[in-house]
């Protein structure tokens, strides 16, 4: 399994130095005035598009490219020939993908750690900016729970437009609602305001309640990539 | 331990309307077994079934004495498979495609490798989409080869390749075999491959096996006779598989040759018989499809 997350790593890795680069670029100037803010306000809301957009999408991308590169080579029907089992196969590919994810959500929050132990601001920002990640993070890992499986069942150009109208519902939607949540600075419309204030405050125990949605989004993800490529005929 | 090195036992599977019947044969450890038939005569599905790439709907198969499903992984570093068409990452080169291959394989020996790329004239520095067709199945050959295979399984490696290469893979796949372990299973529609290199034949035609022997037993039995048209009545013509009448003589074939002598002489003692021994492409031609035999 090591090994084909390193073939996975070794044929992308171009876009990893332009990847990292980025995403510590990022971090290093979007951390400083994301953890400044003295108030959880607009700017929340600003930041957490900045990172949505610049982390979030690239890492979404990233995973796409992936199964491309998988498609446009026709790997599966030279992997299915080596002497590995397919679930060692399935569960290489999801674990790549959290790889991705992961990544850079560590550098964003090393770099603000250091940021608020350098500046000496509040636990509390730091624990907010933690949230914020957190609530993208496990949006994100429902998103590609539910999109990866479609990757293994049909091929990619099928499955990306599939994907892709899952993603921006899910994602673009579902996301900054979590993070909306936090706010309580009336620049929604009223009727939104108040659907979004009967949600329960995003807390440590609503993170520990995402996280286990998300994985339980995960596992049954993995499972049902495994029953497909198990049935698939290549 | 095992006596076949291959065993396929009335296997059926559905492909649509395509379906392979009851396809049964066995290869026989250390030789090599050609698999021969038309285009979308089942060949490829066969060999999907056997990779486990494709799963069947009855009948059994066992590699190296083992089932083919329940010890996939076991089964898979103890073979190597070449497929028809060449599926690599393109943009990579021909020593990383290797080194990647080969971190799948217990066996894997890196020296062989290169031993085989420089034996096949291919360039380890180039990148996998800069080779030819011949020498993209060179590469699939090597890759194949380099961790010590007990069978090898190539579907069609000769197509689309020039008669020269050709003939070199030909002579590559004896010297394999020369170890005396190894076995090959080759699926091809080129029936001179055949002809040159294996020692069983198997015949499918829609999704049908018709023959499965020795090459040597399909070949001898089957008689090419030509006789002059003035010699032909209906007794004649009916013991005749695949006749063909031209203007001035006619020919056809028979596996009962001395029957068919004696009842071509009581019609024709004058008449002269010419026979000759069937080749691979003539039997393919007349005695499966015109004849629609099945042994």
């Amino acid at each position: 399994m090591f090994k084909l997350i390193l073939k996975d790593y070794r044929t992308q890795k171009a876009f990893f130095g332009i990847y990292g680069s980025f995403a510590i670029a990022l971090s290093v100037l979007y951390g400083y005035p994301f953890v400044k803010t003295g108030k959880l306000s607009d700017d929340i809301l600003t930041q957490n598009s900045i990172i949505a957009l610049f982390i979030y999408i690239p890492i979404y991308l990233l995973i796409n490219y992936l199964f491309y590169q998988d498609y446009k080579h026709d790997a599966m029907k030279l992997i299915l020939t080596f002497p590995l089992n397919k679930k060692e196969i399935v569960f290489s590919k999801y674990l790549f993908s959290l790889i991705l994810l992961i990544m850079p959500v560590f550098v964003f929050v090393v770099f603000s750690g250091v940021y608020v132990i350098a500046l000496q601001l509040s636990g509390e920002l730091f624990f907010q900016k933690l949230i914020t990640l957190g609530s993208f993070s496990f949006a994100f890992l429902v998103m590609f729970s539910i999109n990866l499986p479609w990757y293994f069942k049909y091929d990619y150009d099928k499955a990306i437009y599939f994907n892709g109208y899952i993603s921006t519902i899910i994602f673009f939607i579902i996301s900054p609602v979590l993070v909306l949540r936090q706010l309580d600075n009336g620049i929604l419309p009223e009727y939104l305001q108040t659907t979004i204030s009967r949600l329960p405050k995003i807390g440590a125990t609503s993170i520990v309640c995402m996280l286990f949605v998300s994985m339980f989004f995960l596992i049954i993800s993995i499972r049902l990539s495994e029953r497909i490529l198990v049935k698939k005929e290549i | 331990m095992y006596q076949n090195v291959l065993e396929v036992n009335s296997l059926v599977k559905k492909y649509g309307e395509f379906s392979l019947k009851e396809v049964s044969f066995k290869i026989p450890k250390g030789y090599i077994m050609g698999f021969s038939g038309q285009n979308g005569a089942g060949k490829s599905t066969t060999l999907k079934c056997i990779m486990n790439l494709i799963k069947y709907d009855s009948g059994s198969i066992n590699v190296f004495g083992l089932d083919n499903i329940k010890h996939s992984t076991d089964i898979k570093s103890r073979l190597g498979y070449v497929s028809e068409d060449h599926y690599f990452y393109d943009h990579m080169t021909v020593e990383w495609t290797g080194n990647f291959v080969g971190s799948f394989y217990e066996r894997w020996e890196k020296e062989l490798f290169n031993k085989l790329l420089n034996r096949f004239n291919v360039d380890k520095t180039k990148k996998v989409r800069e080779l030819s067709k011949g020498m993209k199945t060179k590469l699939s050959l090597a890759l194949a080869m380099a961790h010590m295979p007990e069978l090898l399984i190539l579907d069609e490696p000769t197509s689309g390749l020039d008669p020269v290469v050709r003939n070199e893979l030909l002579e590559i796949f004896l010297e394999i075999m020369q170890s005396g372990d190894n076995s090959i299973f080759f699926s091809t529609h080129i029936t001179s491959d055949i002809e040159k290199v294996a020692d069983y034949i198997t015949i499918i035609d829609n999704g049908r096996v018709v023959v499965s022997e020795d090459k040597d037993s399909i070949l001898d039995k089957w008689v090419v006779v030509k006789a002059e048209n003035r010699y032909l009545n209906d007794n004649v013509k009916k013991s005749l598989i695949g006749f063909k009448e031209g203007d001035f003589g006619y020919s056809g074939i028979t596996n009962e040759f001395e029957w068919f002598k004696d009842r071509f002489n009581a019609d024709f003692p004058e008449g002269n018989l010419i026979t000759s021994r069937i080749s691979l492409d003539e039997y393919m031609l007349r005695v499966v499809k015109e004849g629609g035999i099945c042994v």
